[in-house]
């Protein structure tokens, strides 16, 4: 009975060892948001009943001392990844694990953009910036591609600000045209053209009916200057 | 009842190491990072530990060359963790390497997951035998026991863990609204519309062919599988709930890739620690050491 108040003890110290680390890391403060808060008690008390499995407690009872500190640290670091909130950018490799995690209880209208480039001989052809770039794989470069070509084309921004983010994604473009021609030489593209995509879930087939409206067009060279 | 790779066999451990390191040398063999320096330096973001990489050597690392080099260091780095006299230091270097990796792609967008279980795995196995040998160091007088079960169990920990991560804040911040019909639909066509990698087809793009109760039965079914991520440590002591959590989960991430592009590859690979294999590698090493005394 000593030995499970003993193990439960150092579970909680572990949580708390966790929970301390991302309050002093997190400048958010998100452990102690309603949210945060229910959500690490959670782990309180998730940790607590694990420990209470005979087969948990008796595997971690019987580890060497270096290597049941090795296992709380691993435990301990995903935790404190979770706790640290919403932005992951901070803490990489820990992070917090959320997925699928929005709501939206009506479906909207969204925009979606896509890359068509112009050939050399007159020839339109759709540019898949994903299979030009695969260590980024599809949600790292359509999420980073779509926030340039957002910013490149929002036109409520101010003047020089708007300047500055067309200007990036002319670049941005320019540099996807260059390593399209030059993993496709047959194929060599003169231009590459933003087109937004304009869905509407509303309508009875949408996706017949999806708007394309070619936003940006920006020259293509066939390597690097 | 025993945790699961509880008294797992040093063979089994070896085979895991192999598994991982290889997984990881497959992908960045096959992966033209240096490609990214034909992308604007801007583009990219330094994540996490990156910043700890000084802005001068961050833009020097940002060309052709550099990221050419770094591979090349990765892949014989990975080559050599996968065994011999070398492992060890081979094994901690190829860690900082494939987190300077991951720090680098992930520095572009968003900081997703796909990667992460994998290269904890790496972490662990890295690390551990550098902790047995302070341990070693610490207690000299102490009877040596062969735990090669400790990173195999811990590996196994921290990969349910991810998921019940995931689970429980899904149930805990976004319960309801994130089971609704609708929020799934939107997931779903916000995905499916994305260039891909992968494949041509997408299963999403019709998903508003479903009637509203189909919707309904995929928000259901996600209830289900997030219940089930929430659970996910019980497959460290409970036979009939892995073999349950792998009849569900391993589905589930084949419709995610097909529906909205998102293929958790690492996590399929990586279910096979979900079986206790220590029998079947004993018996093969059995049968091996066999034919040599023959």
């Amino acid at each position: 009975m000593a030995r499970d108040w003993s193990q439960l003890m150092r579970i909680t110290l572990l949580w708390f060892s966790a929970y301390l680390a991302a309050l002093l890391f997190d400048r958010d403060l998100w452990v102690v948001s309603p949210y945060g808060l229910a959500e690490s008690l959670c782990w309180l008390l998730i940790l607590s009943l694990l420990v209470s499995v005979p087969a948990v407690r008796a595997f971690v009872g019987g580890l060497p001392r270096a290597q049941r500190a090795f296992c709380a640290v691993a435990i301990g670091a995903l935790l404190f990844g979770q706790f640290t909130g919403i932005r992951p950018k901070r803490t990489f490799p820990l992070v917090p694990w959320r997925m699928f995690g929005s709501v939206d209880r009506t479906l909207q209208p969204f925009t979606f953009f896509e890359l068509v480039g112009d050939g050399q001989d007159g020839r339109s052809r759709a540019v898949n910036p994903v299979k030009l770039f695969p260590s980024l794989k599809n949600f790292r470069m359509t999420v980073g591609l779509n926030g340039i070509i957002e910013r490149g084309l929002d036109e409520g921004a101010a003047r020089e600000q708007r300047q500055a983010d067309e200007q990036r994604l002319r670049e941005m473009l320019a540099a996807i045209g260059r390593v399209y021609n030059e993993r496709h030489p047959d194929e060599a593209l003169r231009s590459l053209g933003v087109i937004r995509c304009h869905f509407d879930p509303a309508l009875h087939h949408p996706e017949t009916q999806i708007s394309r409206q070619r936003a940006l067009t920006v020259d293509v060279v066939a390597s690097a200057p | 009842m025993k945790l699961l790779h509880e008294g797992a066999s040093a063979a089994s451990l070896r085979v895991v190491r192999f598994g991982v390191f290889g997984l990881w040398l497959a992908k960045i063999a096959d992966d033209p990072t240096q490609r990214l320096a034909e992308l604007p330096a801007w583009f990219f973001e330094r994540v996490g530990v990156m910043s700890l990489i000084p802005a001068g050597a961050w833009r020097a690392l940002h060309s052709v060359a550099a990221l050419t080099g770094v591979r090349i260091v990765t892949v014989v780095c990975l080559l050599l963790s996968l065994g011999g006299r070398w492992r060890t230091p081979a094994a901690l270097a190829s860690c900082l390497l494939i987190t300077f990796h991951e720090g680098l792609v992930r520095g572009v967008g968003h900081v997703n997951h796909n990667e992460l279980p994998l290269l904890y795995a790496a972490y662990i196995l890295a690390l551990f035998p550098v902790v047995e040998a302070l341990g070693r160091r610490a207690s000299p007088d102490a009877r040596p026991v062969d735990r090669s079960d400790v990173p195999l169990v811990l590996i196994v920990a921290v990969f349910t863990f991810t998921y019940a991560l995931t689970g429980v804040s899904r149930l805990v911040l976004w319960t309801p609204g994130a089971f609704h019909p609708n929020t799934v639909t939107t997931w779903i066509l916000l995905n499916a519309y994305q260039p891909t990698a992968y494949y041509t087809w997408q299963l999403g793009r019709h998903v508003m062919e479903l009637p509203y109760w189909g919707r309904g039965v995929l928000a259901g079914g996600l209830l289900l599988v997030t219940v089930f991520e929430a659970l996910a440590p019980c497959c460290l002591f409970s036979r009939r709930f892995r073999r349950v959590f792998l009849l569900v989960m391993a589905p589930t991430h084949v419709l995610v890739a097909l529906s909205m592009n998102i293929l958790f590859w690492e996590n399929l690979a990586m279910f096979l620690l979900l079986l206790d294999f220590d029998p079947v590698v004993c018996s093969i090493q059995a049968r091996i050491e066999r034919r040599r005394v023959r």
